[in-house]
């Protein structure tokens, strides 16, 4: 089974399983069929697929890698069938993600975590190594939050940043109107890769860098 | 009844301008002139003197921002009535306001529209709130513990305020005429997502 039959095939479990307890529960929230099937679309893959194809280079040989606002844990299976060997920090603050994540990513390398990511990378950047930081959704968080964890990470840690320019969507705060205005905001010490992802409806902006 | 402490808008992004919110406050101020009147915005450049402004708490956009008018962030205390900004007031209506938990506007327009549960359509409408300062906070904090699932789940406030069940009351019939399905003798029009150009 290919990994994205794997992913699929997880995904429709889950489906199912909330279908099937919604019929007795009326609490059951049948949005997150939605939600669970958007996480898994063509431009969710497209996008993670591209950053695994170009951050690989970069962080194949690092140990620790801090996915924050990681959603459902996709990216989490991408990297680990693209070879990358350490340990993944999943944080997403949304709870009910976290057991979804856990079936995406069987590996006992992959931990996955509840809370706002940014706490999380406060709260535990003393005790964790982490020797990358990846955002894929910088769009969804403040300016001042990405800059932040920029500060505050190790000088060597790589991070790998995407945000875009789909302004159209309520939940996109932070959405940047070129990669340009996208890199200066980031205010990296030393920006190792930046491309840009033309889509349908939008640009997808890329930054790796230091 | 009495007048609300505080009358409050909100103006984030570029959908209205502070043209809106001045006429508002002009048409206002005759009927409630011991209130006073606050902004929650982004840009408060041409807006008038006379009103308070109050800078965003979060990067929230398009009508989202409405709900950190709950927080207990916000400077006002008292009794609150929010007004979104295409909103045309025509006559006095104190009498038809209370303050009693969280009120809100019927939604008489979609009374006979078939919602399936799934839909998480509402038949109410917040485009006229009133309550009590710091006593809706919950409300504010619940959206925060999950802001980007809830954005994405409901199009709007007024499912958010629904479908998550939160207790609200209901402003009586007459205080709003939707202007797309009038009705006669209210003192307040609601444009409703129409264009409301002055």
């Amino acid at each position: 089974m290919s990994y994205k039959e794997f992913i699929y095939k997880k995904a429709l479990d889950v489906v199912l399983e909330i279908y099937q307890r919604s019929r007795y529960n009326k609490e059951v929230d049948l949005y997150r069929i939605v939600d669970i099937i958007n996480s898994v679309n063509e431009n969710q893959f497209k996008s993670k697929e591209w950053l695994v194809r170009e951050s690989l280079s970069f962080i194949k040989n690092k140990e620790h890698i801090l996915i924050a606002g990681s959603w459902y844990g996709l990216l989490g299976s991408m990297l680990k069938e693209n070879g990358f060997k350490g340990k993944i920090t999943l944080v997403d603050s949304d709870d009910f993600t976290k057991n979804i994540a856990k079936k995406f990513n069987p590996s006992p390398d992959v931990m996955v975590r509840c809370k706002d990511a940014v706490d999380y990378f406060i709260q535990n950047k003393k005790s964790k190594k982490w020797d990358v930081i990846i955002n894929t959704s910088c769009e969804h968080m403040s300016k001042e939050d990405i800059q932040l964890m920029n500060n505050l990470k190790d000088k060597d840690a790589v991070v790998v940043l995407q945000s875009n320019n789909y302004v159209e969507i309520n939940s996109h705060v932070n959405t940047s109107k070129s990669l340009d205005e996208f890199v200066e905001y980031l205010k990296l010490n030393d920006v190792l890769f930046k491309d840009v992802l033309k889509t349908e409806k939008y640009e997808r902006y890329m930054v790796i860098g230091k | 009844m009495n007048p609300p402490n505080n009358i409050i808008f909100v103006k984030v992004g570029d959908l209205y301008s502070y043209k809106h919110v001045n006429k508002l406050y002009n048409d206002l101020i005759q009927y409630f002139p011991y209130s006073k009147f606050w902004c929650y915005t982004d840009d408060w450049y041409h807006i008038n003197n006379y009103i308070y402004i109050i800078n965003p708490i979060s990067s929230l956009k398009k009508w989202w921002p409405k709900l950190a008018l709950f927080s207990e962030a916000m400077p006002y205390r008292g009794s609150c009535l929010f007004f979104d900004l295409d909103i045309n007031i025509k006559d006095y209506f104190s009498d038809k306001l209370f303050w009693d938990g969280l009120t809100i506007l019927n939604n008489y327009s979609k009374k006979d529209l078939y919602m399936a549960e799934h839909a998480y359509d509402v038949t109410v409408n917040s485009s006229v709130i009133t309550w009590k300062a710091k006593e809706q906070d919950h409300i504010w904090n619940h959206f925060c513990s999950n802001k980007d699932y809830f954005m994405r789940k409901y199009s709007g406030i007024d499912r958010f305020i629904v479908h998550e069940k939160f207790n609200y009351n209901l402003f009586e019939d007459g205080l709003v005429s939707i202007v797309k399905d009038p009705k006669p003798n209210c003192p307040i029009d609601l444009y409703n997502g129409l264009m409301y150009e002055l």
